[in-house]
């Protein structure tokens, strides 16, 4: 029975699957088939892309609009660079794209397209140095940083006086750079621009030349119909400059730097988690700040207010020195200057130690204006049935303080959470600081901040809302 | 037996002299009203009485303790001497009970349940039990000035100062406080009261003192005041109020 059983799956199985080959057979588009050999990123590489691995790079992006334009469906076959050509002669694959450049020798066996791209060499340096190495001569004396036994190695040598540094790997040379081991780096474009790290190092307009640097696509010898096609192809992608757009996201792709096309709410959505996390760390310091500050801020008030010249003193130099310095450079101050003398906080505390120290000035203000306008005859009531000035102060002035002043406590809150975001300088993990990871991450020139700035909009305006509501239920309650 | 003693007191705030010499003596039991015209220093010379405002120079005791000595404890001396304000001045976040519980508990140590016994009396006799639960902003003028006043017996004084506890109220919440003084005076406590009710300074004073530009011009009998003023201008002051 079992047997019988798996016969009969058997049959079906066969018989769907030749159905579906008939029906793929019949409906069978035009298909071309590329050779490449995808191991030289940013040309051809393969890379993870939502769980497949892929091949992609700037030259598949140009096999692609080739395909495109045939009407063609594109199918990709890896090899090995060497074996390329015998791949092409032997008709197992339709043309080959693989950063090849038309050599005589190959132009013997295979026939060539039109050059589709020339790589330019490249000067890296590291950010700030753009003008000063921004000619070919100026780079004399440079320590020069270069491929081993590349054509930048060439290039190098016949620079006078330049110290070459030759590495295997472009990676290290990078290093190199940024840890000024060498001045610049010398090295094709879209190898430099996968490799160099957008936010220390730059591109400078310092342009070296050399010979054979081109590359070409190749076509089975005499097939002209589809060289003239793929020259086509070429000569419109160059009018729109849409190659070295494919090279520099080919490069972003290589160096994991993806550029995504999400509106404002779809990046939003997409990174939730980094801003859900941001707005914890955010109103987790603001609230203990205004706290800290709330009890500081009291106290400095009343010395402010006690009448002890000494101590007014004090109050009034602690609360014009927080108020006529930058935040910023109070939060240096207390996280690094302060480390200097073994006083060392953790991001957190500085911040909320800043955050504290700044409100604290503020609010002592607002406390002093709540006490004083309270009125006069509270206090001499007070005081006219016994009660020492501090007891009139605890349970007749300051609960009156208080109340008249809460809308304004709650706007320094409010101050105190766009205040906050200064503390991302030092590394809490909080709004803006997530923003400044996302930008990194995803090269994204907008949306990291326009969303930071939506999230503190809306706590700001949303928190002010409820203090309106608050504060006008507070002044019911005076009615009679 | 003199309980409260004011011997040359001047006081001047900055370079203007409100008070130029003032001395009386005020007995056990005395109703003593000061009258006079406005800017004349009367309120000044009542809150100079427990040193809501400090005398610039002179001497005043109290009970025969002299409280303008340096290291006199001013907090003993306020508990036994009651204050109410022409404003008012009850505490707008407590409840009338709280008004008047609070100094009790808090100065003199006495527990919530006497302090509130306390309070219920004293509402009574000014009749406000029903008010007890509710806020200064709820009550009328009239009814404020009863509970201040209420507040300020709660300390149990042997003195009470007034400073023109009418003059805010609508004429006709004037009489309901003057009726709790007047029940005041009658059970024998000793009251400064500074007003311009000449009709009650007569019925209820012992003594009249009548002040202007800053001195005491004339003192005596509400008769002998009232009746027949012997300075010029006592007589015009006079002629002008009644």
């Amino acid at each position: 029975m079992k047997r019988k059983f798996i016969a009969w799956m058997t049959l079906c199985m066969a018989v769907v699957l030749a159905f579906g080959s008939i029906v793929h057979a019949e409906g069978e588009k035009k298909t071309i088939i590329l050779g490449t050999s995808a191991d030289y990123a940013p040309y051809e590489f393969h890379k993870t892309i939502d769980g497949v691995d892929t091949i992609v790079g700037f030259d598949i992006e140009i096999a692609k609009e080739i395909a495109k334009d045939l009407g063609a469906e594109l199918i990709i076959k890896d090899t090995s660079f060497d074996a390329l050509l015998p791949e092409l002669t032997s008709g197992r694959v339709d043309f080959v794209i693989s950063g090849m450049n038309p050599t005589e020798e190959r132009r013997k066996s295979i026939d060539f397209s039109d050059p589709y791209y020339a790589a330019e060499q490249s000067v890296v340096v590291r950010k700030g140095d753009e003008q000063k190495y921004n000619t070919v001569e100026s780079l004399a004396g440079a320590r020069i940083g270069v491929q081993k036994s590349s054509i930048q190695e060439t290039i190098a040598k016949e620079i006078p006086n330049a110290q070459v540094v030759s590495l295997d790997k472009i990676p290290d040379l990078m290093l190199q750079l940024d840890s000024e081991r060498v001045d610049v780096v010398l090295a094709e474009y879209p190898i430099a621009f996968t490799n160099m790290n957008v936010e220390t190092m730059a591109i400078t307009d310092a342009k070296p030349t050399t010979e054979n640097d081109e590359y070409a696509i190749g076509v089975r010898k005499g097939n002209q119909e589809l060289l003239d096609s793929i020259n086509a192809t070429l000569k419109r992608l160059k009018e729109n400059n849409q190659i070295q757009k494919f090279v520099d996201e080919a490069s972003d792709l290589a160096a994991g730097r993806t550029k995504e096309n999400l509106n404002t709410f779809e990046f939003f959505w997409k990174y939730r988690d980094y801003y859900a996390q941001g707005i914890q760390f955010t109103l987790l310091i603001s609230a203990l700040g205004v706290f800290f500050g709330f009890i500081l801020g009291l106290v400095i008030a009343l010395l402010r207010m006690s009448g002890v010249g000494i101590l007014k003193f004090l109050a009034t130099a602690y609360i014009e020195i927080m108020r006529g310095t930058p935040m910023l450079v109070q939060l240096f101050i207390i996280h690094y200057s302060l480390a200097a003398f073994d006083i060392k906080f953790t991001p957190i505390q500085s911040g909320i130690l800043t955050l504290s120290l700044n409100s604290a000035a503020y609010l002592a203000e607002i406390f002093r204006a709540g006490i004083q306008g309270v009125d006069r005859g509270q206090l001499e009531a007070a005081r006219s049935l016994g009660m020492t000035k501090g007891k009139a102060m605890r349970h007749i002035i300051l609960p009156q303080a208080l109340k008249g002043v809460l809308p304004a406590i709650g706007n320094e809150f409010v101050v105190i959470i766009k205040e906050s975001s200064i503390v991302s300088f030092i590394g809490v993990f909080d709004i803006m600081y997530q923003a400044q990871i996302l930008r990194g991450m995803t090269y994204a020139a907008l949306n990291p901040l326009l969303v930071a700035a939506l999230i503190y909009f809306i706590l700001t305006f949303v928190l002010s809302k409820l203090l309106g509501v608050w504060e006008r239920k507070l002044s019911a309650s005076d009615n009679r | 037996m003199q309980v409260i003693t004011v011997k040359g007191l001047h006081k001047s705030f900055g370079k203007l002299e409100i008070l130029k010499g003032i001395d009386v003596e005020i007995a056990k039991g005395e109703v003593v009203v000061v009258i006079g015209p406005s800017g004349s220093g009367k309120s000044t010379f009542l809150r100079c009485l427990n040193l809501l405002e400090m005398p610039t120079s002179g001497e005043i005791s109290f009970e025969g303790e002299l409280i303008t000595a340096k290291n006199h404890n001013i907090n003993a001396t306020r508990e036994k001497m009651g204050m109410v304000f022409q404003q008012f001045n009850l505490f707008p976040h407590k409840t009338v009970l709280q008004n008047i519980t609070l100094a009790p508990m808090q100065v003199k140590g006495v527990s919530a349940k006497e302090a509130e016994a306390t309070a219920d009396e004293l509402l009574k006799s000014v009749g406000l039990l029903d008010k007890k639960k509710a806020y200064p902003a709820q009550l009328s003028g009239g009814q404020k000035q009863r509970i201040a006043i209420a507040r300020a017996l709660a300390m149990q004084p042997h003195v009470m100062l007034f400073d023109e506890p009418t003059s805010a109220l609508d004429p006709e919440m004037v009489g309901e406080v003057l009726e709790v003084m007047k029940k005041l005076a009658e059970g024998g406590m000793t009251m400064v009261i500074v007003t311009h009710e000449m009709g009650f300074a007569r019925e209820v004073g012992d003594r009249i003192l009548f002040m202007d530009g800053g001195k005491i011009i004339e003192e005596g009998t509400p008769e002998e005041l009232f009746g027949q003023p012997s300075h010029p201008r006592t007589k015009e002051f006079l002629s002008k109020v009644l």
